[in-house]
Formats: structure tokens, C-alpha cells, sequence
């Protein structure tokens, strides 16, 4: 009996073995049709501005060779009660819910939103209120990113729009614990490896300059913050998990600071 | 506000390390250990102990129940295995989003590994290799050839554990989900066809994890006899029933090497090193590092074995030693994983209810997230050391009790004075690298 479960089992394997590794195969034609999707529009790209951009990455999609590719554009204003309305307008792109997943279509996507640098909420509604937010100015930024949350790219830069916003009500911004500056130069970190220790409960801050844009990502805290070429972020947040943690850039694909937490 | 679509970026199984240990500590801890090597060199016991401690105490004759409970686990490990290994592609293609990286370089290749410590020899019965292996051996049509010598003495055990390691620890896209899927097929492709062709007997000493298990599984206090039963030993006596050969060491000392590298490349001294580099690059100065720290562990044993075979005029001393590396291999594994696997082992659970991406949530535990804090940093770091220091113990006393057993008091005594200085020498270096 249990051998010929075994059996059934092991069949049922092998076929969906090789059914499987033929969809592997179908990848690839998915990511081709974006491209027969471009050539239809009767575009005149410049294919060279296009190629020195063309880093296959999986963390973004260039479609500078679309005739039309997609915008936003962000508005805001602050309500009485201290929270801050956003509106978001978006065209070339049609705006799908996040859930269930879904695969990678052209023309479709949703909006990441970043206050402060960090990444919030991902969006398929053209309007969100930020709440709780402290005394002081504040900056909004949205991206528009695929159905697989590859941000689209332009030109080698993220396709969004950003918003300055001053707070005048509301709690002070407490006192910053620790604090580090980090700068990315020429394709490696200035002054080597940046460390910041820091005890749990205690409030860091931690700004980051690249002379490229990227994304810069704290591993376990999973604070994501995207960073605009030669355009300081600074991220601020309370530790509360102990540990050693690596904070890398996606694009460059390094580490550039160690957090440790005791 | 809820950072919710973060960890969807994020590249590399880990991303955490633990505390790094205080020098004073672990300056104290390598003390003992030297203090208690010395004392069970001479004042402990001048007869062996640990074969009389072989035989056990019965727990449980393993009739029908056993075998039923054996068929569940097998059939379960293998629709795991499935799982995973469909997962690969069709998952989403990002390592902490699929369940493989987790799967692979966490509950199997740290979760049995301690698993087999505590639990003895279950992998033999559960692995998905030697589930399907089996199967081959029983549909071949024609008889099995004899094998050949690559493949009879052991040696291409060493090959997927050589790989393992380096996409691991080395190759910057590793824990890609498509490169371990490639990887598992190529490998259990491999392992069935060379199965087909000398008989799965011969080609079970190719299936380098399945080896490296059954090694560490002899430290359990859990064992099978003969006659199947379930038994129950002192723990660790189980290593001088072990017949080390060659490969045997080889792979032991492989594993020690990994960890190793993986402790060396997580101290500021090697993140200083690796600042900035990405891609090939990376991988180069990575497998530079990985071969270096396991030439290391290598050449230490290989020495002492020489100067020993001289002290005692016994060309099996290496052999003879051998089953003293297996505690503190898995000494270091502790040491290095232990809170991986419970702290980022959870995402397993989580990836569980939706292996494929989908939205799922078959075992309603999708949505659950990783406590962090579920042990403590202290409790971490008492581990950490306690492990490594009782690894080196455990290894010394082996050590011990096989050279009382084989010679007099006097060349006993000469035997252990290199198996004694490459044991500190690795149980130093362990405690060095956990002070980051």
C-alpha cells in the first residue's frame, strides 16, 4: 500500500518536474512582450540613451522606449486635524490592486509611497492621508512601480514625484539618540564600512547620500529607503530588535552599514 | 505606519548577525577549555570508557507502528521536498519571498544538521535521495554495474558538499530561488542516474548531505541497533563506534571549513575587506576567503595527524581521531546557527501557507511575522559560547578514551598532544571569530 503511494507520488513528481522546468522557459517571452508591446507605438526612441541604462536588474523596468511612458505627479495639502492629504495623478498607466499578486503587465502598476525616504504603503488609489506625522517638514515622494514591484525607470531614474510639506502643529520630534551620515562615492562607501551602535529603545537617525540613485535597505528592520542621485534621505526610527544588521544598496548591491543593537 | 511591501526587496538569507561576544569572555571560555583538556588528559580515566557505553537501553522495538510513522515522514519529506523544489520556479524569483532559500540553507542545511545531532540517524530514513534512489534501484531493468573507484571510495561525497558551500557562502546570486532550483535538479538528476547505472548502494556515497548527517547523527544519544530497535546512549559515546575513512574527515572538515568562513566573513576585518564589492567580484574575493579558512582547518588536521602518526608510529592516527571533529563541528553549527534557525527559521512557517506566491494561506500562519526577540541576546551569546566549549570537551574526551584504548599510558599520553593543540587551535578560532 504505502509503496504504491510512493509510487503514484514519485510519477506525479517527475511529471511536474519537467512541467515545470518548461514554464521556466515561459519567463522569458513575458518579459519579451513588454517589448513587442513598445515597438507597436510607433515610437522614436534613441536607442542609445536607452542601451547606457539598460542594466537588466530586477529591482526596476526602464521603458524609456515607450512613446508614452507613464507620470505622476503628487499634490498635498495639511487638514486642520495635523494630517496630510496627498493626491496623486498618473497617466499612461492603469492602477491595479496589489492584492492578489499578479503578474507583470505593461500599462498596468501601482504607486509606492515614501515619506521621508521610507517606504509607507503601496497604493492603487490616487489619494492617501499620512497621520501622526511630527513638528517639522516633511517630504512625500511616489513612485510608480509594476504589478511585480519592479519600480519603472526613465532614463535610468525612477519615474516620481516629490513634495516638501511643513508640519506647524503637532508633537515635537523627540531627541535623536545616535546618529551617522553615510556616502556612497564612485562605487564604494567613503571612509569604509559605516557602523552605528545603539541600545534597544533608543532613537538613531541615519542620513544617506549616493551619487547614484538606489535603494537603500535595512535588513530585518525591512526599512527601505530610495535615494535620489547627490540628494541626502534621512531615516529615523526607534531600534528595538537586537542584533548585528546589514543595511545594503540594491542597486550597487552592497553593504554600506552595519547597525548593531545591544 | 506599516512597512509593508519592504521585505519584498530583499536579497541574501540573513541580513543578521548575532551580538558579537565580549573579549573577556570568550578569552575565559577558551581558558576552560584548555583547563578541562588537561585534566581529562591525565586524571580522568585510564580505561576506555565510551565502547562499554555503546550497547544502550531499549526504548522501543520499531514494529508496525515505527514503520508506519517512517512511511508518513518519508512521504511528507518528499512533498517537501517537491514543494521547495517547484517553488524555485515558479515562487517568486526573490530570497525571502520564496520558500527555498529558507527551506534549503536553513531547516535543511542547519535544522537537520542539529536535528541529526540531537535526534540520531533520521535523515537516512526520511531523505527525499533516498526515497527516490530506492525507487530507481527497484524499477532497473538491467543489473547494476560495479562502480567505479571516484564513486566506491567515498571521495564524490565531497563534491556537493564543495558546491553547497560555495554557492552558499561564495557566489553572489546563490540564494537566488532559480539557482538553487537548477542546482537541486542537476543534483538529484545526478544522484538517480548514477543510481541507475551502479545501483543506489554505491551511489548513496555521492549524496555528500546524506554522509555529512549520518556522520553527525553518531553524537545523538538516540540510535537504531541491528535490529532496528530505538535506543538511548550517553550522548557523543556514539562517535567511537564510527569507522572514519578519508572522504569521512574530508567532509567534516569541508563543513568546519564553511562555518568557519561564514563566522570569518561576518567580523568587521572581512566586511573592511569586502566593502563595495558586488557581483563576480565579490564572488571571487568570497571563494578566495572560503578556500583560504578551509586550507586552515585542513592543513591543521593534516599536520597534527602527522605529527602524530610519528609520536605514536600509527599511520591510522588521523582515522583514528577522526570521530573527535565531529563534536565540534557541530559545536560551531550551534555556535554559528543556532539563531538563525530560530529567529529567521520562522519565515519557513510563514512561506509555508503560501510556498508559491500566490496569496494563499493554506495553514492560516501567512500572515504571522518573524519575533525577533523570542531569545534573548544573552541566551544567544551563552549558547554560543557553551557550544563551542562543549564541542572541544566532548571532541578531548573522544580523543581521549580511543588513545587509552589503543596504547599504553605512555604513547596515549605522547598521542594527544597534537589532537590536543589542533583542537584549540579550532576552538580558539571559534570563539576569535564570535567576538566579531
Amino acid at each position: 500500500m504505502v509503496e504504491k503511494i510512493k509510487k503514484v507520488f514519485c510519477a506525479l513528481m517527475v511529471a511536474s518536474l519537467i512541467s515545470c522546468s518548461s514554464s521556466t522557459g515561459e519567463d522569458a517571452p513575458s518579459t519579451s512582450m513588454a517589448m513587442d508591446h513598445s515597438d507597436s507605438h510607433d515610437s522614436h526612441d534613441s536607442h542609445d540613451s536607452h542601451d547606457s541604462h539598460d542594466h537588466s536588474h530586477e529591482d526596476n523596468l526602464d521603458v524609456s522606449q515607450l512613446a508614452d511612458p507613464p507620470t505622476v505627479s503628487i499634490s498635498g495639502s495639511v487638514a486642520e486635524t495635523g494630517e496630510v492629504n496627498l493626491n496623486f495623478s498618473v497617466e499612461n498607466l492603469e492602477l491595479i490592486p496589489i492584492n492578489p499578486p499578479t503578474e507583470h503587465k505593461p500599462g498596468q502598476g501601482h504607486l509606492h509611497l515614501y515619506v521621508d525616504g521610507v517606504s509607507v504603503e503601496m497604493l492603487h488609489e490616487t489619494s492617501y492621508v499620512v497621520n501622526d506625522l511630527k513638528k517639522g517638514l516633511h517630504n512625500f515622494r511616489v513612485t510608480i512601480s509594476t504589478n511585480d514591484h519592479r519600480e519603472y525607470y526613465v532614463d535610468g531614474k525612477a519615474i516620481s514625484d516629490s513634495i516638501s510639506i511643513e508640519i506647524e502643529e503637532g508633537e515635537e520630534a523627540p531627541e535623536i539618540d545616535r546618529e551617522i551620515t553615510v556616502e556612497v562615492k564612485n562605487g564604494t562607501v567613503v571612509g569604509g564600512l559605516q557602523r552605528l551602535s545603539a541600545e534597544v529603545g533608543e532613537l538613531v537617525s541615519i542620513t544617506l547620500l549616493s551619487d547614484e540613485d538606489d535603494m537603500f535597505h535595512l535588513h530585518v528592520y525591512d526599512l527601505e529607503v530610495l535615494l535620489i542621485a547627490n540628494q541626502s534621505e534621512t531615516l529615523q526610527f526607534q531600534v528595538d530588535i537586537p542584533g548585528v544588521f546589514e543595511g545594503e544598496l540594491h542597486e550597487a548591491g552592497y553593504q554600506i552599514l552595519a547597525l548593531e543593537v545591544s | 505606519m506599516a512597512f509593508i511591501f519592504s521585505s519584498l526587496f530583499a536579497h541574501g538569507v540573513g541580513g543578521r548577525s548575532d551580538l558579537p561576544i565580549s573579549e573577556w569572555i570568550a578569552a575565559w571560555s577558551g581558558a576552560m577549555a584548555l583547563l578541562l583538556s588537561f585534566a581529562a588528559l591525565g586524571l580522568l580515566w585510564h580505561q576506555p570508557r565510551f565502547p562499554k557505553l555503546l550497547s544502550g537501553h531499549l526504548i522501543s522495538k520499531f514494529t508496525k507502528i515505527g514503520q508506519v510513522i517512517a512511511a508518513t515522514a518519508q512521504l511528507l519529506a518528499l512533498a517537501l521536498f517537491f514543494v521547495v523544489f517547484t517553488a524555485c520556479f515558479i515562487g517568486p524569483n526573490n530570497t525571502v519571498a520564496n520558500i527555498a532559500p529558507t527551506a534549503v540553507f536553513i531547516i535543511f542545511w542547519v535544522g537537520v544538521a542539529i536535528f541529526s545531532a540531537i535526534f540520531g540517524p533520521f535523515w537516512k530514513t526520511v531523505s527525499p535521495w533516498e526515497t527516490l534512489g530506492k525507487l530507481v534501484d527497484k524499477n532497473r531493468t538491467a543489473a547494476a554495474r560495479p562502480a567505479p573507484k571516484w564513486l566506491a571510495s567515498g571521495w564524490a561525497a565531497l563534491i556537493p558538499i564543495t558546491i553547497f558551500h560555495w554557492l552558499e557562502l561564495a557566489y553572489h546570486d546563490g540564494s537566488s530561488p532559480r539557482v538553487l532550483g537548477w542546482s537541486m535538479l542537476v543534483y538529484t538528476a545526478s544522484l538517480l542516474a548514477a543510481a541507475w547505472r551502479w545501483g543506489w548502494n554505491e551511489a548513496r556515497k555521492a549524496e555528500g548531505f546524506g554522509v555529512l548527517f549520518q556522520l553527525i547523527a553518531a553524537i545523538s544519544p538516540l540510535f537504531r541497533d541491528e535490529k532496528n530497535q530505538l535506543k538511548v546512549r550517553f550522548p557523543f559515546v556514539g562517535i567511537s563506534a564510527l569507522k572514519m575513512s578519508g572522504p569521512s574527515i574530508a567532509i567534516v572538515l569541508a563543513a568546519l571549513g564553511g562555518t568557519a568562513f561564514d563566522g570569518v566573513s561576518r567580523t568587521g576585518w572581512w566586511l573592511d575587506l569586502a566593502v563595495g564589492k558586488s557581483g563576480w567580484g565579490l564572488t571571487v574575493v568570497n571563494t578566495l576567503g572560503l578556500v583560504w579558512v578551509a586550507l586552515i582547518i585542513g592543513v591543521a588536521y593534516h599536520q597534527a595527524s602527522r605529527i602524530g602518526s610519528r609520536l605514536t608510529s600509527d599511520q591510522n592516527f588521523a582515522l583514528i581521531f577522526g570521530g573527535s571533529l565531529i563534536p565540534i563541528l557541530i559545536g560551531y553549527d550551534v555556535a554559528h546557527y543556532f539563531s538563525l534557525l530560530i529567529l529567521e527559521g520562522q519565515a519557513f512557517k510563514i512561506l509555508l501557507s503560501d510556498p508559491y506566491g500566490q496569496g494563499w494561506n493554506i495553514f492560516g500562519t501567512a500572515d504571522h511575522a518573524i519575533n525577533w526577540t523570542v531569545v534573548s541576546t544573552t541566551v544567544i551569546g551563552w549558547v554560543q559560547i557553551g557550544s563551542i566549549v562543549s564541542g572541544h570537551l566532548f571532541g578531548v574526551l573522544f580523543a581521549h578514551d580511543r588513545s587509552v584504548e589503543l596504547w599504553s599510558k605512555r604513547t596515549a599520553l605522547q598521542s594527544q598532544y597534537p589532537m590536543l593543540m589542533v583542537m584549540v587551535i579550532y576552538t580558539v578560532m571559534g570563539l576569535v571569530l564570535m567576538t566579531g
